[in-house]
């Protein structure tokens, strides 16, 4: 089943039926299950592992005191990033200042899918530069990418985290997407 | 959608498992063990209400609909139940919010004497308060300062910063007077709303910009010039949401009826206004190392090893 661009699975329905009846071993699975999502998440926001540690397990917290409010049935991950996006973005203001999202491309990630060594190091080298054209742009236009391309969040979802409506999502993203490709154009050229 | 539009959306999805972020930390059991000692404070803290089998608000709703349906009742069933409810001896039934205000505008009263010097209590609010709960709450005692404490004392900074929703730097932009309680009787006593213009939030919600604290009137004189309710005083205040109906927008300064949670800036130091040891210490420091030592706490409070007090009631 699909609600709103994210799956519902009959395994989270479940958990989180029994975590709305007070069964906390149901929402710590549901919890591993999305601490990692949530917890990126929060990092493309605060740009801080230790504020983002903080954000998702009071975001985790919070949403299991909110779980009576939680509407059976209907997809548990957009409810809980909202929570923890705007968990996030508290602290982020909290802390005063704006986030410095810096990314890079993990080592010894791509060795395996290439034929030749050579190819293996071209891609990484374009990785590389397109993590680099990314840098450059505007932070929300970055977390917008980050949000809906390295955390396959839905629109929705990556509206929720941004706290932008989601026709803004779509914009955001189109201008981001046509920035990214002139700097890479640039790149290309130089 | 053009096709090197789709491509660099394919690169970006193809990028995505490779980018490198900070280790996912434990948090499944975290938040589980967090969760399970909430929840079991929640219970001890219940266990100590009066009605446990209702959730503390239902609680007071019951109590609130007994109060309005006693005086209706016969003389015979009003006695009978009295003799029920009645706690602690000699308060009345129809004593409600007319003994409670009385009650603050005593607590008040004792505050100005005990300004004079000596340790005074308000024997009705302490009787009362180590019945509820006395892990938690001190019995009344004096500051040090002749300032009378009536509520719950703290004995550490990270139980301030627990107890806290608020923890803010700012301004007083205005001194308002409150709602008069006990309003003609003698022990009539107004109290000040201070309007804060928020600098910094150290604990609470960040976005905060301007917060009213609604104080007693009497509470705070301490002999040592350090009243904060003034006009453009730089304070830093432990706060508290109000829980009356009328002043939930409010806030209270946290915990006590003194100034154990109001400190005044002046540059990066801090002035207590109030003179116990603990205020002293908070005090010593300076607002760098005070905002370290509240982040701290905080870590601790995540970790479940500080619980806050429990509010006054």
């Amino acid at each position: 089943m699909r609600t709103g661009g994210t799956a519902v699975t009959p395994e989270d329905v479940k958990l989180a039926e029994r975590a709305r009846n007070g069964d906390v071993a149901a929402y710590e699975r549901l919890v591993r299950e999305y601490e990692s999502l949530a917890f990126r998440a929060a990092f493309v926001i605060t740009g801080d592992a230790q504020e983002a540690e903080d954000a998702v397990q009071e975001a985790f917290v919070k949403a299991y005191r909110s779980m009576k409010r939680f509407r059976p049935g209907s997809p548990f991950r957009p409810w809980l990033m909202t929570i923890v996006a705007n968990e996030a973005r508290n602290r982020r203001r909290a802390a005063g200042r704006r986030a410095s999202l810096a990314l890079r491309v993990a080592e010894g990630t791509v060795a395996g899918d290439h034929a030749s060594p050579e190819a293996a190091a071209m891609d990484s080298e374009r990785r590389s530069e397109l993590l680099r054209a990314l840098e450059g742009l505007r932070e929300e236009d970055r977390q917008a990418i980050a949000c809906r391309y390295f955390l396959g969040l839905s629109e929705a979802e990556t509206a929720a985290a941004l706290g932008c409506a989601k026709g803004t999502v779509k914009s955001r993203t189109s201008r981001a997407l046509g920035r990214l490709r002139e700097r890479m154009a640039g790149e290309d050229a130089g | 959608m053009p096709d090197r539009e789709r491509d660099l959306e394919r690169e970006l999805r193809d990028l995505g498992p490779r980018v490198e972020y900070p280790r996912t930390p434990d948090l499944a059991g975290s938040v589980r063990r967090r969760i399970e000692r909430e929840d079991e404070a929640r219970a001890n803290r219940r266990g100590l209400f009066w009605l446990p089998v209702l959730s503390p608000r239902w609680a007071v709703a019951a109590m609130f609909v007994i109060v309005l349906v006693i005086p209706v009742l016969s003389p015979a069933v009003r006695d009978k139940l009295s003799g029920i409810f009645v706690m602690g001896g000699d308060a009345g039934y129809g004593g409600g919010g007319a003994a409670q205000s009385a009650g603050k505008a005593e607590d008040a009263r004792a505050g100005q004497a005990g300004a004079g010097g000596g340790k005074m209590a308000s024997e009705p609010a302490g009787q009362a308060q180590s019945q509820e709960d006395p892990g938690q709450a001190s019995t009344p005692e004096s500051t040090g300062s002749g300032v009378l404490s009536s509520g719950p004392t703290f004995h550490s900074p990270d139980q301030m910063v627990a107890t806290a929703d608020l923890i803010c730097t700012g301004t007083v932009t205005k001194v308002l007077p409150g709602k008069v309680d006990a309003a003609g009787t003698p022990d009539a006593v107004r109290d000040t709303n201070v309007v804060i213009g928020v600098d910094e939030v150290l604990k609470g919600d960040a976005s905060t910009e301007s917060v009213t604290v609604k104080t007693p009137q009497l509470a705070y004189d301490g002999p040592q010039n350090t009243e904060w309710r003034r006009t453009g005083e730089r304070v830093l205040l432990f706060l508290s949401h109000s829980r009356e109906k009328e002043t939930k927008r409010k806030y209270i300064v946290a915990g006590t009826s003194y100034g154990q949670t109001a400190y005044i800036l002046q540059n990066a130091d801090l002035v207590a206004t109030a003179s116990d040891p603990l205020s002293r210490r908070v005090a010593h420091q300076s607002l760098p190392e005070l905002r370290r030592e509240i982040q701290e706490a905080k870590a601790k409070i995540r970790r479940g090893e500080v619980e806050p007090l429990q509010p006054e009631r």
